[in-house]
């Protein structure tokens, strides 16, 4: 990496990024408030039309949100890759992705077939940009960076999710007929397994060493760890009649393998200081390590929910929402000091990170959404009089989120203003 | 390792972004003629180098003598002797 040609000035403008992650609580706030809607029922079935648009709702606007700002700032940054005109084509990827998640939702609830040919649309238009703007930039970098090969390996992962998600979609709206099982399956493994898990372990590949002062991962898990469970959620695809007991066995070791490397991590972390992030990385390899056990566990079909509710709140969520508390103040940070420096100045009032998002406040979401993942699983497991505390405090963690997000942008607008002044 | 007076040394190793940077950028700005910064790190400090061309600062990186992975020596530039110490510290390094 040339370091002498990296600079501030490759970030893209805040916008970019934080468009991205303030809209994620508000999908997830709605998914919320849809469990609240649809009440007990919804854990009766994983084909129940709610429960898709719910699973949408966090996967897509919330998820994919978070990973599409947090690719918009890392990219410049890590990779040395200047994207071109950043505002324009994430506001355009970013307005199509939020509407396309309505419109996919709105077909669930509304049982309107229409609305599916129109999200496919939306959505695969949002989708092929962004795969394609990323993936052009990311083969042209010239990072030997292990972040860069699993964030490639993951958008790989993404365009076979979403080329599968959009044909079922066309098929739910009339256009063309699936044989739906089989694709459901593969659009599940390579959404969660491929794209989801390889990214978060790509990024946590970076910011965990850096953010929460820890050894590196070693150099063997970082060279085959990710490609490993690239090529089994590939041979999972391609090779259908081998998956047996094998694939699943082996992924599992894998995901235990990551969980457990990153948790020896964690506990001999230099820096002992409290910090609500760590907590968070704490709940994500909990959950991926009580799932890799449950993946091999002989369980009843019902179980799937609750599996699945511990990779995407408990996992993915936890692990999105943790860096969200690093990469916004940070992103702040970073942009008010280059304000300040823009008019001449080095040294000004810029608040650190942990004067732009309170650690209290971060400790108070922490503990509701940690609350609301464990009412979720019992709830799912068969203690339904727990379901409407469960989609309580869900809403209320995600709302405590929003409001640090907007707290925190609020700061920045009102330091950017005293420092242009 | 003996320490000279005009060597500034700063271990950022166990501080979090952007502290590193912050407290760097701090210490670089107020060294007297003569004098550099040896600033201690567990990583490359990708940001840094950036601000140091803007700065009008030199810097040299190398692997760590103190017990940790990165050195980064620091000096003005134009500021020969501040260059010269540099270059006799790091020819020193065993």
């Amino acid at each position: 990496m040339n370091y002498t040609a990296l600079s501030l000035q490759q970030t893209p403008p805040i916008s970019v990024p934080l468009r991205f992650m303030l809209s994620a609580p508000l999908f997830a706030i709605l998914a919320a408030v849809l469990m609240l809607y649809t009440g007990p029922e919804l854990f009766m079935s994983r084909w129940q039309p709610a429960l898709l648009a719910i699973t949408h709702l966090l996967t897509l606007g919330f998820l994919a949100m978070v990973m599409f700002g947090a690719m918009f700032q890392l990219l410049p940054v890590l990779m040395g890759s200047l994207l071109p005109r950043p505002v324009l084509l994430s506001s355009i990827i970013h307005g199509l992705l939020s509407l396309g998640i309505v419109l996919m939702a709105w077909g669930w609830i509304g049982v309107l077939p229409v609305l599916f040919n129109w999200a496919s649309l939306v959505l695969g238009t949002s989708f092929a940009i962004f795969i394609g703007l990323m993936g052009f930039y990311l083969l042209r970098s010239l990072s030997t960076h292990i972040t860069r090969y699993m964030m490639l390996m993951a958008l790989l992962a993404l365009l076979g999710t979403i080329t599968l998600g959009l044909l079922m979609l066309l098929g739910l709206g009339g256009w063309t007929t699936t044989p739906v099982h089989h694709w459901i399956d593969l659009h599940l493994s390579w959404g969660l397994a491929g794209w989801v898990l390889l990214l978060v372990m790509g990024v946590s590949y970076q910011v965990i060493p850096m953010f929460q002062i820890t050894s590196e991962y070693p150099q063997w898990h970082k060279r085959w760890i990710g490609i490993s469970i690239f090529t089994l959620v590939l041979l999972l695809g391609l090779v259908p009649s081998i998956t047996g007991q094998l694939l699943p066995l082996l992924l599992a070791a894998l995901v235990l393998i990551y969980a457990l490397t990153t948790m020896r991590l964690l506990k001999a972390r230099r820096r002992k200081l409290p910090d609500v992030t760590l907590r968070f990385w704490w709940l994500a390899m909990i959950s991926l390590l009580v799932l890799s056990v449950l993946m091999i566990s002989p369980l009843p079909p019902s179980a799937y929910i609750t599996m699945t509710i511990l990779f995407i709140i408990g996992f993915a969520m936890s692990a999105a929402n943790g860096m969200l508390y690093k990469i916004i103040p940070f992103l702040i940070w970073l942009h008010l000091n280059t304000r300040l420096q823009a008019n001449g100045r080095w040294q000004g009032s810029v608040p650190n990170m942990r004067q732009v998002i309170a650690e209290h406040h971060g400790y108070r979401q922490f503990l509701l959404h940690l609350l609301s993942l464990l009412l979720l699983l019992l709830s799912s497991a068969g203690f339904t009089y727990l379901y409407y505390s469960a989609a309580l405090g869900f809403l209320l963690s995600q709302l405590y989120l929003f409001w640090n997000i907007i707290n925190a942008i609020r700061l920045y607008q009102r330091i950017s203003g005293q420092n242009s002044e | 390792m003996e320490v000279n007076t005009y060597e500034h040394l700063l271990d950022v190793s166990e501080l979090e972004p952007p502290e590193p940077l912050v407290q760097t950028i701090d210490k670089t700005l107020s060294l007297p003629e003569g004098n550099y910064l040896c600033m201690l790190h567990r990583q490359e400090p990708c940001l840094l180098f950036g601000k140091l061309d803007e700065l009008g600062y030199d810097y040299i990186q190398q692997t760590g003598t103190h017990n940790t992975e990165i050195e980064v020596y620091i000096w003005k530039q134009g500021d020969k002797l501040a260059r010269q110490r540099v270059m006799q510290s790091i020819g020193d390094t065993p």
